[in-house]
């Protein structure tokens, strides 16, 4: 007992020690300031548990809210699946910049009236050889078809001989005459 | 006028206008929040100018009003910078107004210096004197190439640092081409005076282009530095760098690669090394004394060449260094030294060089990027001015 009532007036004598420190006079001067914000505090929490603990106690809802999740595909492979891709997010995420990226890139490339001309004149000096080389051998393929139409006389030997020694038909020889030679190497 | 900005950029070329296109795709936040000051009231692609100046690409690709490639949330504040206080965080203009920021990316490019060379900026774009360094003359270049009947083209590469190291010679590649397809090559000697030790600095192309030399029978002369024209003499005047004494090469026309040094502005402020360029780490392009300062482009001092293609591996590193530094983690993003250098060989002709600090080949493509391609010539002059106006300065490449 009288052990007890030793170490009571120790405490005492520790706590009022302690409170005589004017470090402790302004915390405590503090607290009380800002005890009307923390009793709310208090408040809010306390109010956000009784609205935890109505939610669990009406069955009502409950139910409606069970039924509604038994409506999705949850499962724990769907868990799973979440975890796995929370997992990969990194690697998404730098995937779908790259994405990002280029839909960016071609959406300014549309968009940008300078470059759409640029990009159509280079291609322009590509195609216009082209149609040039095009346009050429049509109409030479018109004029010998005009040739023909006009020419009635038939063909007499002396004119194929004459063509022969034409470098053009020679050159044409020359590809039919090695091809026929590589297809007998072949079949031996 | 705001004055205040969480991020300030110095210089609207290709490095500044990456970086604030790419810092506003990473923060949203920073919308109206970034200046970018420069004076310029135009922006030059200047890459297509090699192309220019072979008739190959027409000069007005090349430019576009600077509010136009402005990304949107940046302010352009067209103003040049006077000095930096870095203690005090702040930039002072030349219109007297002083700009506060948190954190600053100098990309104040590198300047031509069209008076080292004696005679050089009286004779520009006069004489058969032309050099593709300028918008205003590259047009003379073409001119000059087109009306050249026979006698000794001379192509030039100064002994300082250049934008884009191959440049120099790709112009002769072209005209040598130009020379065969008008029937006038037999007329013409073509002569490279460059102030290199060899025609390229990493072995694997350079063994390629020295075969591209020899195939095209020119007189590559190597150590000799360009110092004086004598347009009326026809004379061209070197150092030849390794007995100091001085040699004359006459001349029928003659393309100039000037001289280029870093800007005056970064040059006497407290951002310099001791040659003039931004002092900054060669992998995180944090500036080595100040924490809140990143640098890049031809300004910076890394040691790798200077070109576009090494912008755009630099800018995606200082955009993420810096939005580490304001979300108060670690640099982590680092720089290769990553260069590239398209070196035109001939009309449809290209050897894509691509390296890194190392000096080795770091190519992206899955062939011998060594090999003279056509297709390599279709990317530099259709794709990569596309790429560079719709994907660069949009922060996308």
């Amino acid at each position: 007992m009288t052990m007890n009532s030793n170490r009571t007036s120790d405490d005492l004598l520790q706590l009022l020690t302690e409170l005589e420190k004017p470090e402790i006079q302004e915390s405590l001067k503090s607290l009380l300031h800002y005890l009307p914000n923390i009793q709310k505090s208090v408040e809010v929490v306390e109010n956000v548990l009784d609205f935890g603990k109505s939610v669990f106690q009406d069955e009502q809802a409950l139910n409606k809210y069970e039924h509604l999740a038994s409506t999705y595909n949850m499962n724990l492979e769907t868990i799973e699946a979440g975890i796995v891709l929370i997992e990969k997010l990194p690697k998404l995420v730098k995937m779908l910049e790259q994405v990002e990226n280029l839909i960016d890139f071609t959406t300014a490339v549309l968009q940008d009236k300078q470059t759409t001309e640029y990009a159509a004149a280079s291609m322009k000096g590509y195609i216009d050889p082209i149609i040039q080389k095009g346009n050429k051998g049509k109409k030479l393929w018109q004029e010998v078809q005009q040739q023909v139409s006009s020419n009635t006389q038939p063909v007499k030997i002396m004119s194929i001989i004459k063509w022969m020694k034409d470098p053009t038909v020679q050159k044409v020889l020359q590809y039919v005459q090695a091809t026929l030679e590589v297809l007998n190497n072949k079949k031996k | 006028m705001k004055t205040s900005f969480k991020v300030v950029i110095v210089g609207g070329g290709t490095a500044g206008i990456s970086v604030a296109a790419r810092l506003l795709r990473k923060s949203h936040s920073l919308s109206e929040d970034i200046a970018i000051v420069d004076p310029a009231n135009k922006h030059y692609y200047q890459p297509l100018w090699t192309l220019v100046g072979g008739g190959a690409a027409k000069k007005e690709n090349s430019e576009r009003e600077m509010e136009s490639v402005i990304p949107q949330g940046a302010t352009w504040i067209q103003a040049a910078v006077q000095s930096f206080t870095p203690e005090h965080n702040q930039i002072y203009l030349n219109n007297g107004e002083i700009l506060s920021y948190e954190y600053l990316v100098v990309a104040g490019g590198i300047e031509i210096n069209w008076n080292a060379i004696k005679g050089l900026k009286e004779a520009l774009g006069t004489k058969q004197v032309c050099s593709n360094y300028s918008f205003e003359h590259v047009d003379y270049t073409w001119e000059t190439i087109r009306s050249f009947k026979g006698g000794t083209a001379l192509f030039t590469h100064p002994a300082s640092p250049v934008k884009c190291g191959g440049a120099p010679q790709k112009i002769m590649h072209l005209a040598e081409d130009y020379f065969w397809k008008t029937g006038v090559r037999e007329n013409v000697k073509v002569v490279f005076g460059s102030a290199n030790p060899a025609i390229f600095d990493v072995i694997k192309y350079r063994l390629a282009l020295e075969k591209v030399i020899e195939r095209k029978n020119i007189d590559a002369r190597f150590l000799r530095n360009l110092i004086e024209i004598r347009p009326d003499e026809k004379l061209a005047i070197f150092e030849n760098l390794d007995t100091q004494e001085t040699e004359e090469i006459s001349y029928d026309m003659i393309h100039v690669t000037p001289y280029m040094q870093a800007p005056a502005f970064i040059k006497d402020s407290p951002l310099a090394d001791e040659n003039g360029w931004v002092d900054v780490n060669m992998y995180t392009l944090q500036h080595v004394r100040y924490a809140n300062i990143f640098g890049l482009g031809d300004g910076a001092n890394l040691p790798t060449s200077k070109t576009g293609a090494a912008i755009r591996k630099q800018a995606p590193v200082v955009a993420e260094n810096v939005i580490s530094l304001m979300r108060q983690k670690p640099v982590t993003a680092k720089y290769n030294g990553y260069s590239s250098c398209p070196i035109v060989t001939g009309y449809n002709k290209l050897i894509l060089a691509e390296f890194d600090y190392s000096k080795e080949p770091d190519e992206s493509m899955p062939f011998n990027q060594a090999v003279e391609r056509a297709s390599m010539y279709v990317m530099k002059k259709d794709l990569l001015p596309i790429m560079y106006w719709d994907g660069m300065l949009k922060g996308t490449m």
